[in-house]
Protein backbone atom coordinates (compact mmCIF):
# COMPACT_ATOMS: atom_id res chain seq x y z
CA UNK A 1 0.00 0.00 0.00
CA UNK A 2 2.86 2.37 0.88
CA UNK A 3 4.54 1.56 -2.42
CA UNK A 4 1.26 2.27 -4.26
CA UNK A 5 0.97 5.67 -2.53
CA UNK A 6 4.60 6.49 -3.26
CA UNK A 7 4.09 5.36 -6.82
CA UNK A 8 1.09 7.63 -7.24
CA UNK A 9 3.18 10.66 -6.28
CA UNK A 10 5.90 9.97 -8.81
CA UNK A 11 5.76 12.48 -11.64
CA UNK A 12 4.73 11.21 -15.04
CA UNK A 13 7.52 11.13 -17.63
CA UNK A 14 6.80 13.68 -20.32
CA UNK A 15 8.09 16.30 -22.71
CA UNK A 16 7.68 19.81 -21.32
CA UNK A 17 9.02 21.99 -24.10
CA UNK A 18 10.06 21.61 -27.73
CA UNK A 19 11.74 24.15 -30.01
CA UNK A 20 11.42 22.28 -33.28
CA UNK A 21 13.36 23.32 -36.36
CA UNK A 22 11.11 23.11 -39.39
CA UNK A 23 12.53 23.08 -42.87
CA UNK A 24 10.54 24.68 -45.68
CA UNK A 25 8.56 27.37 -43.86
CA UNK A 26 8.62 30.14 -46.43
CA UNK A 27 5.00 30.62 -47.36
CA UNK A 28 2.95 32.42 -44.70
CA UNK A 29 -0.38 30.54 -45.00
CA UNK A 30 1.48 27.23 -45.16
CA UNK A 31 3.50 27.95 -42.00
CA UNK A 32 0.53 29.31 -40.09
CA UNK A 33 -1.41 26.28 -41.28
CA UNK A 34 1.15 24.17 -39.44
CA UNK A 35 0.50 26.30 -36.38
CA UNK A 36 -3.23 25.62 -36.71
CA UNK A 37 -2.53 21.89 -37.01
CA UNK A 38 -0.22 21.79 -33.99
CA UNK A 39 -2.69 23.79 -31.87
CA UNK A 40 -5.27 21.04 -32.37
CA UNK A 41 -3.07 18.42 -30.72
CA UNK A 42 -4.07 17.42 -27.21
CA UNK A 43 -1.53 18.26 -24.56
CA UNK A 44 -0.24 21.58 -25.88
CA UNK A 45 -0.38 24.71 -23.74
CA UNK A 46 1.09 27.11 -26.27
CA UNK A 47 2.26 26.93 -29.88
CA UNK A 48 3.89 29.51 -32.06
CA UNK A 49 5.74 29.18 -35.36
CA UNK A 50 8.33 31.67 -36.45
CA UNK A 51 9.25 32.08 -40.09
CA UNK A 52 12.12 34.30 -39.07
CA UNK A 53 13.59 31.56 -36.87
CA UNK A 54 12.42 28.60 -38.96
CA UNK A 55 11.05 26.97 -35.81
CA UNK A 56 7.89 25.89 -34.09
CA UNK A 57 7.91 26.67 -30.36
CA UNK A 58 5.77 24.36 -28.27
CA UNK A 59 4.99 24.45 -24.55
CA UNK A 60 3.31 21.28 -23.40
CA UNK A 61 0.70 20.94 -20.68
CA UNK A 62 1.26 19.08 -17.46
CA UNK A 63 0.47 15.39 -17.71
CA UNK A 64 0.47 15.48 -21.50
CA UNK A 65 0.93 12.26 -23.38
CA UNK A 66 2.58 13.73 -26.43
CA UNK A 67 5.74 12.31 -27.93
CA UNK A 68 8.36 13.93 -30.12
CA UNK A 69 7.39 11.46 -32.83
CA UNK A 70 3.77 12.65 -32.77
CA UNK A 71 4.89 16.25 -33.03
CA UNK A 72 7.25 15.55 -35.89
CA UNK A 73 4.58 13.45 -37.62
CA UNK A 74 2.29 16.51 -37.52
CA UNK A 75 5.03 18.66 -39.02
CA UNK A 76 5.48 16.13 -41.80
CA UNK A 77 1.72 15.85 -42.34
CA UNK A 78 1.62 19.58 -43.02
CA UNK A 79 4.19 19.24 -45.77
CA UNK A 80 7.35 20.27 -43.90
CA UNK A 81 10.49 18.52 -42.69
CA UNK A 82 11.24 18.39 -38.98
CA UNK A 83 14.90 18.88 -38.27
CA UNK A 84 16.67 19.00 -34.91
CA UNK A 85 14.74 19.88 -31.78
CA UNK A 86 15.71 21.47 -28.48
CA UNK A 87 13.71 19.76 -25.79
CA UNK A 88 13.06 19.76 -22.07
CA UNK A 89 12.02 16.30 -20.93
CA UNK A 90 11.22 14.72 -17.62
CA UNK A 91 11.83 11.01 -17.59
CA UNK A 92 13.51 8.04 -16.00
CA UNK A 93 17.26 7.94 -16.49
CA UNK A 94 18.70 4.46 -16.68
CA UNK A 95 22.24 3.27 -17.10
CA UNK A 96 22.46 0.84 -19.93
CA UNK A 97 25.83 -0.82 -20.39
CA UNK A 98 27.67 2.30 -19.29
CA UNK A 99 25.58 4.73 -21.32
CA UNK A 100 22.59 6.67 -20.08
CA UNK A 101 19.15 6.59 -21.62
CA UNK A 102 16.14 8.71 -20.70
CA UNK A 103 12.85 6.91 -20.94
CA UNK A 104 9.43 8.54 -21.03
CA UNK A 105 7.37 5.41 -21.40
CA UNK A 106 6.70 6.03 -25.07
CA UNK A 107 10.15 7.12 -26.25
CA UNK A 108 13.81 6.59 -25.47
CA UNK A 109 16.50 9.27 -25.63
CA UNK A 110 20.11 8.03 -25.67
CA UNK A 111 22.61 10.50 -24.26
CA UNK A 112 25.27 10.83 -26.92
CA UNK A 113 28.93 11.68 -26.94
CA UNK A 114 29.30 15.42 -27.19
CA UNK A 115 27.51 16.00 -23.93
CA UNK A 116 29.95 17.83 -21.67
CA UNK A 117 31.93 15.86 -19.11
CA UNK A 118 30.58 18.15 -16.43
CA UNK A 119 26.99 17.21 -17.27
CA UNK A 120 27.83 13.56 -17.74
CA UNK A 121 29.35 13.43 -14.29
CA UNK A 122 26.07 14.64 -12.74
CA UNK A 123 23.90 11.96 -14.31
CA UNK A 124 22.47 9.40 -11.92
CA UNK A 125 19.74 6.84 -12.49
CA UNK A 126 16.30 8.00 -11.44
CA UNK A 127 13.71 10.61 -12.34
CA UNK A 128 15.29 13.64 -13.87
CA UNK A 129 14.48 16.66 -16.06
CA UNK A 130 16.94 17.23 -18.85
CA UNK A 131 17.44 19.82 -21.54
CA UNK A 132 19.15 18.96 -24.78
CA UNK A 133 19.25 18.88 -28.55
CA UNK A 134 17.73 15.90 -30.28
CA UNK A 135 19.54 14.98 -33.44
CA UNK A 136 17.71 15.22 -36.72
CA UNK A 137 16.20 11.95 -37.89
CA UNK A 138 15.19 11.50 -41.51
CA UNK A 139 11.47 12.05 -41.94
CA UNK A 140 11.02 8.43 -42.92
CA UNK A 141 12.76 7.23 -39.78
CA UNK A 142 10.64 8.59 -36.96
CA UNK A 143 10.87 5.57 -34.68
CA UNK A 144 10.54 7.06 -31.20
CA UNK A 145 14.16 6.27 -30.38
CA UNK A 146 16.28 9.38 -30.32
CA UNK A 147 19.78 10.60 -29.64
CA UNK A 148 20.14 13.65 -27.44
CA UNK A 149 23.09 15.86 -26.66
CA UNK A 150 22.49 17.34 -23.23
CA UNK A 151 22.79 21.05 -22.58
CA UNK A 152 21.47 21.15 -19.04
CA UNK A 153 20.01 19.34 -16.05
CA UNK A 154 17.00 21.16 -14.55
CA UNK B 1 10.52 78.99 -90.59
CA UNK B 2 12.41 75.74 -91.03
CA UNK B 3 13.36 75.81 -87.37
CA UNK B 4 9.77 76.29 -86.22
CA UNK B 5 8.65 73.37 -88.40
CA UNK B 6 11.32 71.15 -86.85
CA UNK B 7 10.33 72.21 -83.34
CA UNK B 8 6.66 71.55 -84.08
CA UNK B 9 7.35 68.08 -85.51
CA UNK B 10 9.54 67.22 -82.52
CA UNK B 11 6.87 68.37 -80.08
CA UNK B 12 4.22 66.30 -81.86
CA UNK B 13 6.40 63.20 -81.66
CA UNK B 14 7.12 63.79 -78.00
CA UNK B 15 3.46 64.14 -77.04
CA UNK B 16 2.44 61.23 -79.22
CA UNK B 17 3.75 58.87 -76.52
CA UNK B 18 0.65 57.19 -75.11
CA UNK B 19 0.00 55.53 -71.78
CA UNK B 20 0.54 52.24 -73.60
CA UNK B 21 4.18 53.16 -74.23
CA UNK B 22 4.83 53.74 -70.55
CA UNK B 23 6.49 51.02 -68.55
CA UNK B 24 6.83 50.32 -64.85
CA UNK B 25 10.30 51.15 -63.55
CA UNK B 26 11.85 50.59 -60.14
CA UNK B 27 11.80 53.76 -58.08
CA UNK B 28 12.72 53.05 -54.48
CA UNK B 29 12.67 50.65 -51.59
CA UNK B 30 10.92 51.61 -48.37
CA UNK B 31 12.95 50.13 -45.51
CA UNK B 32 10.89 48.91 -42.58
CA UNK B 33 11.83 48.18 -38.96
CA UNK B 34 13.97 45.11 -38.40
CA UNK B 35 12.20 41.73 -38.16
CA UNK B 36 9.08 43.05 -39.90
CA UNK B 37 7.68 40.74 -42.56
CA UNK B 38 5.23 42.73 -44.71
CA UNK B 39 2.61 40.38 -46.11
CA UNK B 40 -0.19 42.53 -47.56
CA UNK B 41 -1.03 46.18 -48.19
CA UNK B 42 -3.98 48.54 -47.92
CA UNK B 43 -4.14 52.27 -48.56
CA UNK B 44 -5.08 54.75 -45.89
CA UNK B 45 -5.12 58.30 -47.24
CA UNK B 46 -1.50 59.11 -48.09
CA UNK B 47 -0.20 56.32 -45.87
CA UNK B 48 0.00 52.55 -46.08
CA UNK B 49 -1.19 49.82 -43.74
CA UNK B 50 0.46 46.43 -44.01
CA UNK B 51 -0.05 43.15 -42.22
CA UNK B 52 2.90 41.67 -40.32
CA UNK B 53 1.66 38.20 -39.34
CA UNK B 54 5.03 37.20 -37.85
CA UNK B 55 4.53 39.83 -35.16
CA UNK B 56 0.73 39.42 -34.89
CA UNK B 57 0.04 43.00 -35.95
CA UNK B 58 -0.64 45.60 -38.59
CA UNK B 59 1.55 48.66 -39.02
CA UNK B 60 0.72 51.97 -40.64
CA UNK B 61 3.65 53.74 -42.28
CA UNK B 62 4.32 56.86 -44.29
CA UNK B 63 6.14 56.57 -47.59
CA UNK B 64 9.49 56.95 -45.90
CA UNK B 65 8.81 53.89 -43.77
CA UNK B 66 8.15 55.75 -40.55
CA UNK B 67 5.70 53.86 -38.35
CA UNK B 68 2.64 55.99 -37.63
CA UNK B 69 0.26 53.56 -35.97
CA UNK B 70 -0.23 49.90 -35.16
CA UNK B 71 -2.93 47.34 -34.48
CA UNK B 72 -1.65 44.49 -32.31
CA UNK B 73 -2.80 41.08 -31.06
CA UNK B 74 -4.14 39.94 -34.41
CA UNK B 75 -3.67 36.19 -34.67
CA UNK B 76 -1.88 36.08 -38.02
CA UNK B 77 -3.39 38.88 -40.13
CA UNK B 78 -3.33 37.99 -43.81
CA UNK B 79 -4.31 39.87 -47.02
CA UNK B 80 -6.03 43.00 -45.74
CA UNK B 81 -8.32 45.41 -47.58
CA UNK B 82 -9.69 48.91 -47.14
CA UNK B 83 -12.96 50.40 -48.32
CA UNK B 84 -14.53 53.76 -47.44
CA UNK B 85 -12.30 54.41 -44.45
CA UNK B 86 -12.61 50.93 -42.98
CA UNK B 87 -9.80 48.43 -42.69
CA UNK B 88 -10.68 44.73 -43.12
CA UNK B 89 -8.38 42.15 -41.56
CA UNK B 90 -8.69 38.37 -42.03
CA UNK B 91 -7.35 36.57 -38.94
CA UNK B 92 -5.96 33.29 -40.19
CA UNK B 93 -5.79 31.39 -36.90
CA UNK B 94 -9.32 32.12 -35.71
CA UNK B 95 -11.24 32.17 -39.01
CA UNK B 96 -12.43 35.66 -38.13
CA UNK B 97 -12.51 38.85 -40.18
CA UNK B 98 -12.19 42.09 -38.26
CA UNK B 99 -13.26 45.59 -39.25
CA UNK B 100 -11.37 48.59 -37.89
CA UNK B 101 -12.85 52.07 -38.14
CA UNK B 102 -11.93 55.15 -36.14
CA UNK B 103 -9.98 53.06 -33.66
CA UNK B 104 -12.85 50.64 -33.04
CA UNK B 105 -12.86 46.93 -33.81
CA UNK B 106 -15.88 44.92 -34.87
CA UNK B 107 -16.54 41.61 -36.54
CA UNK B 108 -17.41 41.51 -40.23
CA UNK B 109 -20.91 40.25 -40.74
CA UNK B 110 -20.34 37.27 -43.01
CA UNK B 111 -23.05 34.64 -43.42
CA UNK B 112 -20.60 31.80 -44.00
CA UNK B 113 -17.68 30.36 -42.08
CA UNK B 114 -14.32 30.39 -43.79
CA UNK B 115 -11.62 27.94 -42.84
CA UNK B 116 -8.52 30.12 -42.68
CA UNK B 117 -9.48 33.33 -44.51
CA UNK B 118 -6.42 34.36 -46.51
CA UNK B 119 -7.68 37.49 -48.27
CA UNK B 120 -10.75 39.52 -49.02
CA UNK B 121 -12.11 42.43 -51.05
CA UNK B 122 -14.94 44.67 -49.93
CA UNK B 123 -16.78 46.85 -52.40
CA UNK B 124 -19.80 48.40 -50.70
CA UNK B 125 -22.30 45.61 -50.09
CA UNK B 126 -20.25 43.07 -52.02
CA UNK B 127 -17.69 41.02 -50.12
CA UNK B 128 -15.44 38.31 -51.52
CA UNK B 129 -13.31 36.15 -49.21
CA UNK B 130 -10.53 33.75 -50.24
CA UNK B 131 -11.39 30.71 -48.12
CA UNK B 132 -7.98 29.01 -48.11
CA UNK B 133 -8.60 25.54 -46.71
CA UNK B 134 -12.02 25.23 -48.35
CA UNK B 135 -10.52 26.05 -51.75
CA UNK B 136 -13.30 28.46 -52.59
CA UNK B 137 -14.40 32.06 -52.65
CA UNK B 138 -17.21 33.15 -50.34
CA UNK B 139 -19.21 35.83 -52.17
CA UNK B 140 -21.71 37.87 -50.18
CA UNK B 141 -23.88 40.44 -51.96
CA UNK B 142 -26.32 42.37 -49.79
CA UNK B 143 -26.15 39.62 -47.23
CA UNK B 144 -26.80 36.78 -49.70
CA UNK B 145 -24.01 34.21 -49.76
CA UNK B 146 -22.83 32.01 -52.59
CA UNK B 147 -19.65 30.03 -53.13
CA UNK B 148 -17.31 30.04 -56.10
CA UNK B 149 -14.99 27.16 -56.89
CA UNK B 150 -14.15 23.87 -55.23
CA UNK B 151 -10.92 22.00 -54.58
CA UNK B 152 -9.17 20.93 -57.74
CA UNK B 153 -6.90 21.79 -60.61
CA UNK B 154 -9.30 21.95 -63.53
CA UNK B 155 -10.72 25.11 -65.02
CA UNK B 156 -13.07 26.70 -62.50
CA UNK B 157 -11.54 24.80 -59.57
CA UNK B 158 -9.29 26.34 -56.98
CA UNK B 159 -6.32 25.12 -54.96
CA UNK B 160 -5.50 27.16 -51.88
CA UNK B 161 -6.64 30.58 -53.10
CA UNK B 162 -4.88 33.40 -51.28
CA UNK B 163 -6.31 36.64 -52.68
CA UNK B 164 -9.42 37.91 -54.44
CA UNK B 165 -10.50 41.16 -56.10
CA UNK B 166 -13.84 42.38 -57.42
CA UNK B 167 -13.61 44.46 -60.60
CA UNK B 168 -16.39 45.54 -62.95
CA UNK B 169 -18.73 42.78 -61.84
CA UNK B 170 -16.09 40.06 -62.08
CA UNK B 171 -14.22 38.11 -59.43
CA UNK B 172 -10.47 37.73 -59.92
CA UNK B 173 -8.94 34.97 -57.81
CA UNK B 174 -5.25 34.49 -57.02
CA UNK B 175 -5.48 30.70 -57.42
CA UNK B 176 -2.15 30.43 -55.66
CA UNK B 177 -1.19 26.77 -55.83
CA UNK B 178 -2.68 26.25 -59.29
CA UNK B 179 -0.21 28.97 -60.32
CA UNK B 180 -2.77 31.10 -62.13
CA UNK B 181 -5.47 33.71 -61.86
CA UNK B 182 -9.05 32.74 -62.57
CA UNK B 183 -11.86 35.14 -63.44
CA UNK B 184 -15.49 34.40 -62.57
CA UNK B 185 -18.75 36.26 -62.97
CA UNK B 186 -20.90 36.98 -59.93
CA UNK B 187 -22.80 33.76 -60.46
CA UNK B 188 -19.59 31.73 -60.29
CA UNK B 189 -19.26 31.01 -63.98
CA UNK B 190 -15.64 30.77 -65.09
CA UNK B 191 -14.79 33.47 -67.61
CA UNK B 192 -11.03 33.31 -68.03
CA UNK B 193 -7.88 31.59 -66.83
CA UNK B 194 -4.82 33.84 -66.83
CA UNK B 195 -1.14 33.12 -66.45
CA UNK B 196 -1.01 29.42 -67.36
CA UNK B 197 1.79 30.05 -69.85
CA UNK B 198 3.59 32.64 -67.78
CA UNK B 199 5.52 30.37 -65.43
CA UNK B 200 3.89 31.31 -62.15
CA UNK B 201 5.06 29.63 -58.98
CA UNK B 202 2.42 30.60 -56.41
CA UNK B 203 0.22 33.45 -57.61
CA UNK B 204 -0.46 35.04 -54.26
CA UNK B 205 -1.65 38.67 -54.60
CA UNK B 206 -3.70 40.76 -57.05
CA UNK B 207 -4.22 44.50 -57.38
CA UNK B 208 -6.02 46.59 -59.99
CA UNK B 209 -5.11 49.82 -61.73
CA UNK B 210 -7.33 51.64 -64.21
CA UNK B 211 -5.99 49.81 -67.26
CA UNK B 212 -4.99 46.47 -65.88
CA UNK B 213 -3.81 44.47 -62.92
CA UNK B 214 -0.71 43.09 -61.24
CA UNK B 215 -0.16 39.61 -59.85
CA UNK B 216 2.62 38.52 -57.51
CA UNK B 217 4.64 35.49 -58.59
CA UNK B 218 5.79 34.71 -55.08
CA UNK B 219 8.38 31.95 -55.41
CA UNK B 220 9.93 33.46 -58.55
CA UNK B 221 10.20 36.93 -56.97
CA UNK B 222 8.38 38.60 -59.86
CA UNK B 223 5.32 40.73 -60.42
CA UNK B 224 3.40 40.29 -63.68
CA UNK B 225 1.40 43.13 -65.20
CA UNK B 226 -1.65 42.34 -67.34
CA UNK B 227 -4.17 44.44 -69.25
CA UNK B 228 -7.87 43.96 -68.54
CA UNK B 229 -8.06 41.26 -71.23
CA UNK B 230 -5.53 39.19 -69.29
CA UNK B 231 -2.72 39.80 -71.81
CA UNK B 232 0.73 40.00 -70.29
CA UNK B 233 2.23 43.46 -70.61
CA UNK B 234 5.34 43.48 -68.45
CA UNK B 235 7.29 41.37 -65.97
CA UNK B 236 8.92 43.13 -63.00
CA UNK B 237 11.78 41.60 -61.04
CA UNK B 238 14.20 44.36 -59.96
CA UNK B 239 14.46 44.69 -56.20
CA UNK B 240 11.64 42.24 -55.60
CA UNK B 241 12.11 39.51 -53.00
CA UNK B 242 9.31 36.98 -52.46
CA UNK B 243 6.40 39.33 -53.21
CA UNK B 244 3.16 38.45 -51.46
CA UNK B 245 1.00 41.45 -52.32
CA UNK B 246 0.77 44.49 -54.58
CA UNK B 247 -1.09 47.80 -54.40
CA UNK B 248 -1.61 50.50 -57.02
CA UNK B 249 -1.87 54.15 -56.17
CA UNK B 250 -2.26 56.17 -59.39
CA UNK B 251 1.12 55.90 -61.13
CA UNK B 252 2.78 54.04 -58.30
CA UNK B 253 2.89 50.33 -57.59
CA UNK B 254 3.81 49.01 -54.14
CA UNK B 255 5.13 45.49 -53.68
CA UNK B 256 5.72 43.67 -50.39
CA UNK B 257 9.04 41.87 -50.03
CA UNK B 258 8.01 39.18 -47.55
CA UNK B 259 11.48 37.72 -47.14
CA UNK B 260 12.97 41.03 -46.17
CA UNK B 261 11.79 44.03 -44.23
CA UNK B 262 10.98 46.32 -47.15
CA UNK B 263 8.36 47.46 -49.61
CA UNK B 264 9.45 48.17 -53.15
CA UNK B 265 7.77 50.76 -55.27
CA UNK B 266 7.72 51.24 -58.99
CA UNK B 267 6.46 54.19 -61.00
CA UNK B 268 4.95 54.29 -64.46
CA UNK B 269 7.33 56.11 -66.82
Amino acid sequence: MIMAILGSFSSKAQIQKVDQEVYGMDCAPCAYGLERGLKKMDGLKNVRVSLNDGKAYLELSENNSLSLKLIQDEVKRNGFSAKKAEVVIEGKLINKNGSFELETGTETYSIVAGTSDDLNSKLKPGTITLKGVVQDEGDGSLSGTWQIKLTGIL
Amino acid sequence: MKRSIIVSVFSLLLFACTEEDKKWAFEQKIELPEKVRPLALAKSGDDLWFSDPEQFRLLKIDLRGKVLDSIVDIKRPMNIDSDKGKLYVPEFLTDSIWVFENGKKSSLSLNAEPQAPAGLNVNGDTIAVADFYNHRIILQINGQVSFIGKEGHDKGELYYPIDVKIKDGKIYVADAYNNRVQVFDLKGKILNVIGKEDGFNVASGIAFAKEGFAVTDQENSRVLIYNLNGELQQILSDNINYPTDVLFDENQLYITNFKENSITFYTLK
